[in-house]
């Protein structure tokens, strides 16, 4: 177990610079999810504290002894890959004893800890199979106990459950988090699927063409989104987000077919164009107020609704508890829930909140 | 539409029958040869009966000097060709991984000039060869084979196997690195084995270059490094060609190529099948 500290870190392939000083420290014990559309450098990131990628600028450092030169297998890290990269020649057993072996340990210790990491994982009955007589899922346990039986300091995982079905992964990411959560090991965790990232983490760290957008707990990143990436990212389904001027005099806002919405945060926004977001669960249903709209796709789900409707060229979704009785292709007016809503920056996209400007935040 | 799938797969069993028939007809016909007493053995047209006898390979190995030798050079080209094949992966194993993994600088125009020595005609080594040994009193020695074997070899098993290379997820290693080797262990522990099947491929190729060569063979060797070929070649006398001798002899050395293709088809099948390279 270590805290890992990442500082100003830099990475460019020949020219091209993909990360632009990245900065996150990590608590002994702590769980952060690295999360972000393709291409944002959140693998590359890890790779880099893994020692896979040099590191072109900045300092990695675990347990506060900087990593930059040290070979992998100096790090004291163990890694899950996105294909689980069991080795195809190996039995299970031989897999989740390598790292052990290859440390040096005595056959009699491998084999205990072998057996106590494969008890963990529910591994027991395959210990003697080849990883291509596996399910995904096997697989993806027997990755686990590569990296667990080793007791390392951290742990990485690149999306590591990405390759399973729908129903498996939530199945893993539930028993993943229980794992970790027992064993209190420090662990970094990228994936692209921002579910993940909200279930799992301690601390989820949003990224974006090679920086850092915001760094929170995930309910800090819902509720207090930074900018409007950030705030589409986060969340499922996407925050709602529609452009409106502001009417300081009238306490309104007005949105694109000149409805006037009225919203208490008119009087203190700095700026007349701003782009204001609501998550779909706070949308309610009106005759004769709010947003005029049509109701597009209704997706039952049983215990909840959600609705697309069409405002104008624009989609709202809305999430309904109750199940509502509305039908396609019927006028509704919705009426969000301004005390709740988010405010951002038309130009910038950055969040503005009343008081004193949340530099510290952006 | 059932009688179009069956007149399907009786197409398919002629077309079989004849691809077999055109691979088996020359085995079969130097092996008859190697049996016909030696009066019909080129008779026109050929004599499909006939009393087999084995006085060809009697005469091989009872004929004194020519016995001995038969023994000797059975023993050469297995040594030749097998050290061939260990030395041959040996070299481009690491070679091929090098380049497949590690890329370094003037990657693209070394792969190319590696493959232009393949391109070379191998009479033209042959003197300078032996030119070259000569002094060194290395011509009728394993080295004088060696050498060129060895040499003509390495090129094609570097192609090959920078292909069986860079088909393995590169996971792999990275995965063994963080598990506790450094690049050499991740080679030896993790990439070696899986790359199994390509040295297997690969080996086939030295080795049937090595076991078959006459070129090099003949003009270097002459008495205590004579491989089988050379033996074979021995077969054309003043008097004509002992064919039925020739036969023997040729079939003599199909055996071990036979054995040696079982061996290996069986390890290149297998890497195939289990999938050894997917995620």
């Amino acid at each position: 177990m270590a805290e890992v500290a990442i500082r100003n870190v830099r990475k460019s392939f020949g020219a091209i610079e993909v990360l632009h000083g990245v900065s996150v420290d990590i608590a002994d014990g702590e769980f952060v999810v690295l999360v972000g559309p393709s291409g944002c450098g959140k693998s590359t990131l890890l790779r880099m504290v893994a020692g896979l990628e040099k590191i072109t600028a900045g300092e990695v450092a675990i347990e506060g002894h900087p990593i930059n030169d040290l070979p992998p297998k100096d790090r004291n890290i163990a890694m899950v890959f996105q294909n689980y990269a069991l080795y195809p020649h190996m039995t299970v057993r031989e897999n989740i004893g390598f790292p052990l072996r290859m440390a040096g340990t005595a056959p009699e210790e491998v084999a205990r800890r072998v057996e106590r990491a494969a008890d963990t994982l529910g591994l027991k009955p395959l210990l003697d199979r080849h990883p291509r007589h596996l399910s995904g899922g096997q697989r993806q346990r027997v990755a686990m106990g590569r990296a667990i039986v080793r007791q390392p300091a951290a742990f990485l995982f690149d999306e590591p459950l990405s390759n399973l079905d729908a129903q498996l992964r939530a199945q893993m990411r539930t028993e993943l988090k229980e794992l970790l959560q027992t064993l209190g090991t420090t662990a970094l965790y990228v994936t692209h699927d921002q579910v993940e990232a909200m279930t799992m983490a301690d601390r989820v760290v949003v990224m974006r063409d090679g920086v850092i957008e915001q760094i929170g707990t995930p309910l800090d990143l819902y509720d207090r989104p930074v900018n409007t990436f950030v705030a589409r990212f986060i969340g499922l389904p996407s925050m709602n987000l529609l452009p409106g001027i502001v009417l300081a005099e009238s306490g309104t806002i007005l949105i694109d077919d000149g409805t006037a919405l009225p919203c208490p945060a008119a009087t203190w926004l700095p700026m007349e164009n701003i782009v204001f977001g609501f998550r779909s669960e706070t949308l309610a249903i009106d005759d004769t107020e709010g947003i005029p709209a049509r109701v597009a796709v209704i997706e039952p789900m049983g215990g909840q609704t959600q609705v697309l409707f069409k405002f104008g060229s624009r989609d709202i979704v809305g999430t309904f508890s109750a199940r509502i009785a509305v039908k396609v292709g019927q006028q509704v007016r919705l009426r969000p829930d301004m005390t709740l809503a988010h405010f951002f920056d038309a130009a910038s996209g950055r969040r503005l909140d009343g008081g004193p400007p949340q530099s510290a935040l952006a | 539409m059932i009688l179009l799938q069956r007149l399907e797969k009786v197409l398919l069993a002629v077309c079989i029958v004849v691809v077999v028939a055109v691979a088996v007809t020359p085995l079969a016909w130097m092996m008859l040869t190697s049996l016909k007493p030696s009066l019909i053995a080129v008779a026109s047209p050929p004599q499909i009966l006939f009393t087999p006898t084995l006085e060809h390979y009697i005469a091989l190995f009872s004929g004194g000097d020519a016995g001995s030798t038969l023994g000797l050079a059975f023993v050469n080209s297995i040594v030749v060709t097998a050290v061939s094949m260990l030395l041959t992966i040996a070299i481009a194993c690491p070679a091929a991984y090098a380049l497949s993994r590690l890329r370094p600088a003037g990657t693209a125009s070394l792969t190319v000039f590696i493959i232009g020595v393949r391109m070379l005609p191998p009479i033209v080594l042959v003197v300078p060869l032996f030119r070259f040994l000569q002094p060194l009193g290395l011509n009728d020695t394993y080295l004088a084979l060696l050498v060129p074997y060895v040499g003509l070899s390495i090129p094609l098993a570097v192609w090959m196997l920078i292909g069986f290379f860079q088909n393995l997820p590169r996971e792999l290693e990275e995965a063994a690195m963080i598990d506790g080797c450094g690049r050499l262990g991740a080679f030896w522990h993790v990439i070696l084995p899986l790359a199994a099947p390509g040295m297997a491929a690969t080996s086939i190729f030295t080795g049937l270059l090595a076991w078959n060569d006459l070129v090099f063979s003949l003009p270097l060797t002459t008495t205590r490094a004579v491989t089988m070929p050379v033996i074979a070649a021995r077969m054309r006398v003043e008097e004509g060609v002992l064919w039925g001798q020739l036969g023997a002899v040729s079939t003599i050395m199909i055996v071990p190529v036979i054995l040696l293709t079982f061996f290996v088809q069986r390890h290149i099948v297998s890497g195939i099948a289990s999938g050894a390279v997917k995620g």
